[in-house]
């Protein structure tokens, strides 16, 4: 099970999925190639530790992540929020609560593989 | 074998919940109607709904909101197509008991037909329960003199004139359910708190349980919170009122002080209270100890294994489907009672040897297969319990 970060040309955002090949295809299926959809990080560990890993960032991080008007929470991050800050918490946040997940790859692009 | 997991320390941090617990006082906040009003029209799903009105020509006629009269009570008539039968235990037991208190009472609701009856739709119970507390002489007027007869009493009522009984049954729906925002649980434990913290009011052994229960929660740095609140992100909450309401105050300090001390970085999750609901039932039925070492790997197998009780609770449903669908060849519905069984099983599997009571080992075995619920956690569970 794999934890990611994305970032494309304006947004970041984060999830998880098995085969993070294929769900970066998505990501560039979906946006274009032009896009610059990327992984910066990928994660990878013991599935329920990474499922954790999530739910920290989408529950206990809520007012970091973006929701729309209705209320829909998504998996991107607010403005504000940088690759650099947002890779160091979740490093932090792996060592602190003892999950077993570490880095995976880094600058995975689904274009340069 | 020794139990191949370790608890480890995770630093614990301040949790703002300390001080902004809405239990620990009244928020003292009056807004006006205008502020609410402001509030809606700025919402995204209320400009929807407007929308949706002005866009097929909709509009309400002024005159059609309901109306208020003072109806003898004699003159009621209640339709039995429409309303519930009459519950007397309810009348004797809740509206009527040593609670009642007449400035709780509502006004009832009513239709008004084109030949002046007043068929009630709502507040049967308390309309029959008054009158038949004045009919037994418990109720006196102004004067102090006993009232004589509860059919010349004069009720208030809310009524709505039609003669379309349609309405009137919907209108039963709607104010009993269907349509109508019920008041939350957390909004009923908060009421129940607030009366005895603000109030002192302990005149209901209720309240004052509810309020004796918070103060074990808060003690162990948990609070609950309302469903979807903003607050429920911060570690210690839980949203499971009623999950808390049927706990016995034992389970609760055993499983507020748990997560307190191992998982204070979390929110609770639901499973901890069956879990420890559970556990003070077995191990006191079978007159075992709680011990401070089981405690702790058991904190330290949820770490090690899961991460948290939340995880422990998805796969724990996901070894329970598997076993029942190998057992029985279907998926048998998750009850939670299987959380212990689960927990514990795993626990002995893992080399756990703390004493734990038989019927959480023996629950749900299967004699013919020889197995429990923990052979059918996944892989990746067993795996790592393995290496480990």
């Amino acid at each position: 099970m794999y934890f990611y970060i994305i970032k494309n040309s304006t947004d970041l955002g984060f999830g998880i999925t098995g085969n993070y090949e294929s769900r970066a295809q998505d990501y560039v299926s979906h946006s274009g190639p032009n896009s610059g959809a990327h992984f910066p990080y990928v994660f990878s560990g013991h599935k329920p530790h990474v499922r954790k890993l999530e739910r920290i960032v989408k529950d206990q991080w809520i007012d970091r992540t973006f929701i729309t008007r209705d209320g829909w929470k998504t998996e991107w991050l607010k403005e504000d929020e940088t690759l650099e800050k947002f890779t160091q918490d979740i490093l932090d946040v792996i060592k602190e609560r003892h999950l077993k997940v570490d880095i995976f790859t880094e600058d995975y692009n689904f274009l340069n593989r | 074998m020794s139990f191949p997991f370790v608890y480890e320390e995770i630093t614990r941090k301040p949790n703002p919940m300390k001080n902004i617990n809405p239990l620990a006082r009244s928020s003292g906040k009056r807004v006006t109607l205008f502020d609410r009003v402001t509030q809606l029209q700025n919402a995204n799903a209320w400009q929807k709904t407007v929308r949706k009105h002005l866009d097929s020509d909709t509009t309400f006629n002024i005159l059609d909101i309901p109306k208020i009269a003072y109806v003898r009570l004699g003159d009621v008539i209640i339709d039995e197509d429409i309303q519930r039968l009459l519950d007397e235990k309810h009348c004797a037991n809740k509206i009527g008991g040593a609670l009642f208190n007449p400035r709780y009472l509502a006004p009832m609701i009513c239709i008004k037909t084109s030949s002046d009856e007043y068929v009630s739709i709502d507040a049967q119970h308390s309309t029959t329960t008054v009158s038949g507390l004045i009919d037994a002489g418990l109720f006196v007027d102004a004067e102090g003199n006993i009232v004589a007869d509860w059919r010349d009493i004069e009720y208030p009522c809310v009524y709505v004139e039609t003669d379309d009984l349609s309405f009137a049954r919907k209108a039963f729906g709607i104010l009993n359910g269907k349509g109508k925002l019920r008041q939350s649980k957390y909004n009923e434990l908060r009421n129940a708190v607030f009366c005895v913290r603000i109030d002192n009011n302990t005149d209901d052994e209720e309240d004052v349980i509810a309020e004796r229960k918070v103060q074990i929660a808060e003690k162990h740095n948990c609070y609950p919170v309302e469903q979807h609140s903003n607050l429920s992100k911060y570690p210690g909450t839980f949203t499971h009122i009623s999950l808390f309401n049927n706990a016995s105050e034992e389970a609760l300090e055993l499983a507020f002080g748990w997560h307190n001390k191992y998982f204070h970085q979390d929110t609770v999750h639901a499973s901890l209270f069956p879990l420890f609901r559970d556990i003070v039932r077995d191990f006191n039925s079978a007159k075992i100890t709680v011990t401070e070492k089981l405690l702790e790997e058991m904190a330290a197998m949820v770490q090690g294994l899961f991460g948290d009780l939340e995880e422990f609770g998805v796969a724990a449903m996901q070894a329970q489907r598997k076993y029942s669908t190998e057992r029985y060849g279907y998926e048998q519905n998750w009850s939670d009672d299987m959380y212990a069984v689960a927990f514990f099983q795993l626990y002995v599997r893992l080399g756990g040897t703390e004493n734990v009571p038989m019927p959480l080992l023996d629950k749900y075995f299967d004699p013919k297969t020889n197995t429990n619920f923990s052979d059918f956690f996944a892989s990746e569970i067993i795996e790592l319990a393995d290496v480990a």
